[in-house]
């Protein structure tokens, strides 16, 4: 039996043994590509909107209409002979518009219907979620706080365009001797490592139990049955449309789909598919 | 890293996005490969997180963080390459026997082997922990801040991770060939 001290050497030895040098073909490989990668901009500080009080939004917001309603004004001008914001001689011929895209419809105002519903075996739930969007079903059980992005502990449901900047996680597991009421009271910390609660909770009902949702942000927990539920919506904040539109009401409408079926779950690896409603 | 060459290729600057690509493929490439324990995926994986640091550079807030933000979109890429070769056949390698070994050696190849056997058991959140805190020498809250996650999530993924690693190093040794998958 070895010691941590003598794992921990032993480690770090094996560790320093293989490859270092990158080959010269993969770097080359990857400078071709890069004139024809775009980047993307980033107009906005990342998660900023999520962090910004209300009186901040709606101050920005009210900033915004302003500015476009005298940008309008100017377009218009003064009123013209055929009438005040009347079409002119030469107005454009509307162009054939492609099938949205689950990146387009994230640029829209309106918020996309939530049609398709992801069942999940393993953590006991079902949920709808916009149409074109990916489901991931979690292949490992949920053990840390809550999964991210890119872990296998929760079911993962993405805009397969903006992935990691736009996505749902849910992910539940047993109570453990705690309350439904301690479950709910600890979201915050559960939430930490992707986003920030905000400075007090709001109760909300899903599906019948009542649970707790973050005064900032578009995350919530709940219990039922004898196991704590999570629900979390991630949004960048790289675009404020995109923000503007995958806010706290919509997340609100995802929770008003979710159903609780604590029964179904299973804590041994089991298979979730996602299905069309 | 060199902040003004990191603002440069913000900027869209090819060159200097082609400087930090040089200075930092290397490392980039050593963590891959001791993640992924393969090196054509580590050459994959350095291969997209390279090409989506220059992607998404304009996004990266504070440019001195350039290190741990490229951590992060390496780990990111060995997730993807991970999971793309989860149904692979794994292969065998079989440990070099035409030369009599010692007592040591005989030691370091089983300790070798039982490592590699209880690293690949391991997720790849796990092994990342493992990589940058005992081959970078991150601090437990710069691996924290590399992956996004809270130092405690640090501390208990690295916990764990040992915990499994010392018990395949105490694993009974079998003298044959030795599976790798």
């Amino acid at each position: 039996m070895r010691t941590d001290r003598e794992t921990t050497r032993i480690v770090r030895s094996w560790l320093d043994e293989g490859v270092t040098a990158l080959p010269d073909r993969v770097l080359d490989a990857v400078l071709d590509q890069v004139p024809a990668t775009r980047q993307r901009r980033s107009w906005w500080p990342a998660r900023r909107f999520h962090l910004m009080n209300t009186y901040a939004k709606v101050a920005i917001a009210a900033v915004v209409v302003i500015a476009v309603g005298i940008a309008g004004l100017s377009f218009l001008g003064p009123a013209s002979p055929s009438g005040v914001g009347g079409p002119s001689a030469a107005s454009p011929s509307p162009s054939p518009s492609a099938t949205p895209s689950p990146s387009q419809s994230a640029s829209t105002a309106a918020p996309p219907a939530l049609t398709e519903t992801f069942r999940s075996s393993r953590y006991g739930f079902t949920i709808s979620y916009p149409t074109g969007w990916v489901a991931r079903p979690a292949t490992h059980p949920w053990t840390t706080n809550i999964p991210d992005f890119m872990s296998t502990e929760g079911d993962i449901i993405y805009d397969p365009v903006l992935e990691g900047n736009l996505w749902i996680v849910v992910a539940s597991k047993p109570l453990a001797g705690k309350s439904g009421t301690q479950w709910a009271n600890d979201l915050p910390d559960m939430v930490a490592g992707l986003d920030q609660c905000g400075l007090h909770l709001e109760p909300i009902t899903i599906d019948g139990s009542v649970g707790q949702l973050c005064s900032e942000s578009s995350a919530a927990a709940v219990a039922a049955g004898d196991r704590g539920y999570i629900v979390l919506l991630y949004v960048s904040g790289d675009d404020p449309a995109v923000a503007a539109v995958y806010d706290r009401e919509y997340f609100a409408a995802i929770l008003a789909t979710l159903q609780l079926t604590p029964e179904e779950a299973v804590d041994a690896p089991a298979s979730a598919s996602p299905s069309p409603s | 890293m060199d902040t003004d060459l990191v603002i440069r290729a913000q900027h869209g600057d090819e060159g200097a996005f082609a400087s930090l690509a040089v200075a930092c493929g290397d490392r980039l490439h050593a963590v891959a490969h001791r993640i992924l324990r393969d090196i054509e995926l580590a050459e994959d994986a350095t291969q997209q997180a390279l090409l989506a640091i220059w992607r998404d550079l304009p996004q990266l807030r504070d440019p001195a963080r350039f290190d741990a933000w490229s951590y992060r979109l390496l780990v990111r890429a060995c997730y993807a390459e991970g999971r793309r070769t989860r149904q692979s056949t794994p292969h065998l390698r079989l440990l070099p026997t035409d030369e009599p070994a010692t007592a040591d050696d005989m030691g370091s190849i089983h300790d070798r082997d039982q490592l590699e056997r209880g690293f690949r058991r391991l997720s790849i959140d796990h092994r990342a922990v493992v990589v940058l805190h005992h081959y970078l020498d991150l601090p437990i809250d710069e691996v924290a801040d590399a992956l996004g996650v809270p130092a405690g999530t640090v501390r208990s993924r690295l916990h764990h991770a040992m915990r499994g690693l010392r018990a395949a190093l105490d694993a009974d040794l079998r003298p044959t060939a030795r599976e790798v998958s």
